[in-house]
Order: C-alpha cells, then sequence, then structure tokens
C-alpha cells in the first residue's frame, strides 16, 4: 500500500469513527407534547349522630315485655351520594346464664336453663323500623304481625324480606329512605339526613310445661352483645361527560341520587 | 551539457518560481464558476388539541372518562411514529383512621386503581408511569409515515377508576377505600419522530 493509499483509509476510519460517536444525537429532529389528565376520588363519607338520646341499646335487667326505642341520624359528611345504608347484626357475643354458687338461681334449673344465642335473639322482636325526614316518613317494620326478631335480622331471613319489601338489600336491611326522587338514599346535594327509629320489646308468651315453668325461663341472666353494622355504598359507576362537571372539573353529580338522573 | 548550463537552468528555474508565486497581480488567463446550493431544514411540529384532558375530582369505583385527542403535524416534515408515556405528580397519601391499615398506601397503588385504554392497549395508570418503555401508538411501520404534513389523527383515550369489591379482612369495609380523597395528574407526553434520513435529489424546479 502507498502512503497515500494508506492515508486516505486513515481518514475513513477517522470519518466513521466520528460518525458513531454521533449516532445517539445524529438524526434528531423531534417534537414533544404533553397532555395533561388528572383524577381525584372522591369522599363516601356515613356518619351517624344521635337524634334524640342515647343511639344504642344498652340495658340490663330486662323482663319479657318490656319496651326499648332508640332513634339516630344518618348523615352524609362526604362529598359522594350513599346509596344505601344497610343494617346488619354481624358480631353476638352471647353468654348463657349458669349460676355459680351464691349467685341468684344456683341450684334451681327452672330459672335458667340452656339455651343458645339465636334462641336469645329470637326473644326480641322489632315492632318498629322506620326512617326519612318529617314529612316522608317510610315504616320498614310496624307491628307485631311481621314477628322480626334480632334473630331474624341476624340471619338475614326470608321473614326480614317479606316484612320490609323494597328495603330488602342483599341479606340486609337498607335503612335509607328509598323514595324514587333526588333524595333517595342520602345524596351530598342536596344534603339530607334520615333519622331512623327502633324499637324493640322483649316478647312475652306463656308457655308452661307439665309442672307449671315458664318457657322463658331459660333466658333469665342470659346477656349478649350484638352490633349493628350500618355500610353506606356508593351508586353505581359511571360514565362521565363533561356536562356532568364544573368549571373545576369537579363531578356534581356523584354528589346527587341515582348519579344525578333522577 | 556542462554544469554552467545547468546551473543557468536551476537559476532560471528559481526565477521563474518566484515570479509564480507572485502570480495574483500578474497575468492571466482564469474562470471563476460559482455553485449555488441551498439547504433549508425542515420543521417537525407535533400538535395537540389541548394540553389538558381532564381534570376531575370526586370520582368513584366504577365512574369512567372517554376523551378524544386530536393529534396534527403541524409541520413540514412527515413525523415517522409517535411514542407515548406517562409522568405522575401531585400524589399525596390520604389516612383513614377507621381503616386497619390507616389506609396508608402508595402512589403506585393509587394509580393501578385506574385503568387506561388507549388504541388496542389497556394498561393502568401506574403500569403507564412506571412499567412503561415509550409505546408507539401508530402502527404504520418504518417506511410509512404516521401523519403526512397536515394530517390529524384523534386518539381515543379512556380511563376507569375500576371497581374492585375485595374486604379488608373480618370486615365489611372495601380495600378501596382508602383511596378517598386521593388524586394525581398524569402528564401524557407524546413524542413525535422523524423519518430515516435519505438519499436526496434537488427540490423539482
Amino acid at each position: 500500500m502507498t502512503f497515500k493509499k494508506k492515508l486516505t483509509a486513515g481518514a475513513m476510519a477517522a470519518t466513521l469513527g466520528f460518525s458513531l460517536v454521533g449516532v445517539g444525537t445524529w438524526a434528531a429532529f423531534n417534537d414533544i407534547e404533553e397532555v395533561s389528565a388528572g383524577v381525584a376520588a372522591g369522599e363516601l363519607d356515613l356518619v351517624i349522630n344521635p337524634a334524640e338520646g342515647p343511639i344504642n341499646f344498652d340495658i340490663s335487667n330486662l323482663k319479657p315485655g318490656d319496651k326499648m326505642t332508640r332513634s339516630f341520624e344518618l348523615d352524609n359528611n362526604g362529598t359522594l351520594a350513599i346509596k344505601e345504608v344497610l343494617l346488619s347484626i354481624d358480631q353476638v357475643d352471647f353468654n348463657d346464664y349458669i349460676p355459680e354458687e351464691g349467685q341468684a338461681g344456683f341450684g334451681d334449673e327452672d330459672t335458667y336453663g340452656s339455651n343458645d344465642a339465636e334462641e336469645y335473639l329470637d326473644q326480641f322482636q322489632v315492632t318498629l323500623l322506620r326512617t326519612g325526614t318529617e314529612g316522608a316518613v317510610e315504616d320498614i317494620i310496624v307491628g307485631t304481625e311481621q314477628k322480626v326478631t334480632l334473630k331474624d335480622i341476624y340471619l338475614g331471613s326470608d321473614k326480614v324480606q317479606k316484612a320490609v319489601g323494597n328495603h330488602w338489600v342483599d341479606g340486609r336491611i337498607n335503612l335509607a329512605s328509598t323514595a324514587s326522587n333526588q333524595w333517595e338514599g342520602l345524596p351530598a346535594q342536596p344534603h339530607d339526613f334520615d333519622t331512623v327509629e327502633m324499637t324493640i320489646e322483649f316478647v312475652e308468651y306463656s308457655d308452661r310445661d307439665d309442672r307449671g315453668v315458664e318457657d322463658q325461663n331459660k333466658y333469665q341472666g342470659d346477656t349478649a352483645d350484638i352490633t349493628f353494622s350500618l355500610e353506606a355504598t356508593q351508586w353505581d359507576g359511571q360514565e362521565i361527560t363533561e356536562a356532568d362537571l364544573n368549571e373545576n372539573g369537579y363531578i356534581t353529580i356523584n354528589e346527587e341520587a341515582n348519579n344525578g338522573e333522577n | 551539457m556542462d554544469f554552467k548550463k545547468k546551473m543557468g537552468t536551476g537559476i532560471l528555474a528559481g526565477a521563474l518560481g518566484l515570479s509564480l508565486v507572485g502570480g495574483g497581480t500578474y497575468a492571466a488567463f482564469n474562470d471563476v464558476e460559482e455553485i449555488d446550493n441551498f439547504f433549508s431544514a425542515g420543521t417537525l411540529d407535533l400538535v395537540t388539541s389541548t394540553d389538558v384532558l381532564f381534570d376531575i375530582s370526586n370520582l368513584k369505583p366504577g365512574d369512567h372518562i372517554t376523551e378524544t385527542l386530536t393529534l396534527t403535524n403541524n409541520g413540514s416534515l412527515e413525523i415517522d411514529e409517535i411514542l407515548l408515556n406517562g409522568f405522575a405528580s401531585g400524589w399525596e397519601d390520604v389516612l383513614h383512621t377507621h381503616l386497619t391499615d390507616n389506609g396508608k398506601n402508595s402512589k403506585a397503588e393509587f394509580l393501578s386503581q385506574f385503568q387506561v385504554e388507549v388504541l388496542e392497549e389497556v394498561i393502568t395508570l401506574n403500569d403507564l408511569v412506571n412499567n412503561f418503555e415509550d409505546k408507539e401508538i401508530t402502527f404504520e411501520g418504518t417506511e410509512t409515515p404516521a401523519l403526512v404534513p397536515g394530517e390529524s389523527m384523534d386518539l381515543e383515550v379512556k380511563v376507569t377508576f375500576v371497581e374492585d369489591d375485595t374486604r379488608y379482612d373480618d370486615s365489611r369495609l372495601f380495600e378501596q377505600n382508602k383511596y378517598q380523597g386521593e388524586g394525581a395528574t398524569i402528564n401524557l407526553r407524546f413524542e413525535a419522530t422523524q423519518m430515516p434520513g435519505e438519499e436526496r435529489s434537488n427540490d423539482a424546479q
């Protein structure tokens, strides 16, 4: 190879090397545009306020025939409309009374007997369950005819379903008003609350055995700690369009009953 | 030739050489030509129909929104492909003390609650932001431009707040409750690229 030829080859190699170095950036016309998309979740927040007196039952020394009424207010403290408030009894802590020495009824089985939690819950009949606001009150359960007891609510039995009609949702009782208008459930807008009133009666019946001992005697001294669970549900998800948003992109119709469709 | 003569030629050559150096001012046949060249770079300009696709709040699980974005080639060069990527900002954990885990969650978990459908692709916002190579959203291949100058394409983007009915253990509370009140802004970044370089002939006269 002559010197001249060598030189050319060398120069070419240098050029190649140079373009390789530049590969990352070489071509290099491009354009970048950014488009933003913001998403923010709302809040579903049920609050239970006292309406008149205490909201819970906490009563001892009961006897058959005793009756107690409690009321509480269901309020929407969130930004999303509440569709239903579902009542169920999820937890029962039952204690069957068996007296020890020195306690009442010790040695006298006629006065305490043995029974299970469901039998005991069956002694408490719900004679009134009512919801709504003044002027628009809905009776969910009224009177003794339906014979709905705490046991039925605990089990979510058909008896409850029959009694509460359209307040029945998947084995639970919907405590929110169901009137099909803008007030259905607990909308955040217009702001709504429902007052729930519940009366429970320790049923009284006479059913004596051969010796004249009342059947209900076996419930003497029994206790049950019952937890009412109230679940607030959201309305179904929906297609959101520009018309559903205010100027800040806030979905106003999610504050309203039935996704804004009355 | 004798030595003297040789020397004379040498000197003559030297003199000639000398006079050539001074040639600029000296005589001359010459000719000058000019070649006019023109190199003009094109423009590659992608334009989106809006800067904000949507900015929505007060969402609940199950809600979904569909928006159409128009991408236009506003430049003079053909656009080869359009690549999509995403970045998230503005997220903050909102705690909820009534939940057993206090409603603690990560940004990735929040973004995973949103499903994005764009063209054939169905991914979560989290995948879009974190586990996502630049995604080509045009399918014309390298030989064909995605958008020629002046051309537009509509891109439909559907975002769904996915509904998940998983509950906390021994509770009626849904796990998704932990996302209440949280939000994030996603920047969708569209990159337009040029066609590969090619052998060019002159502009038509």
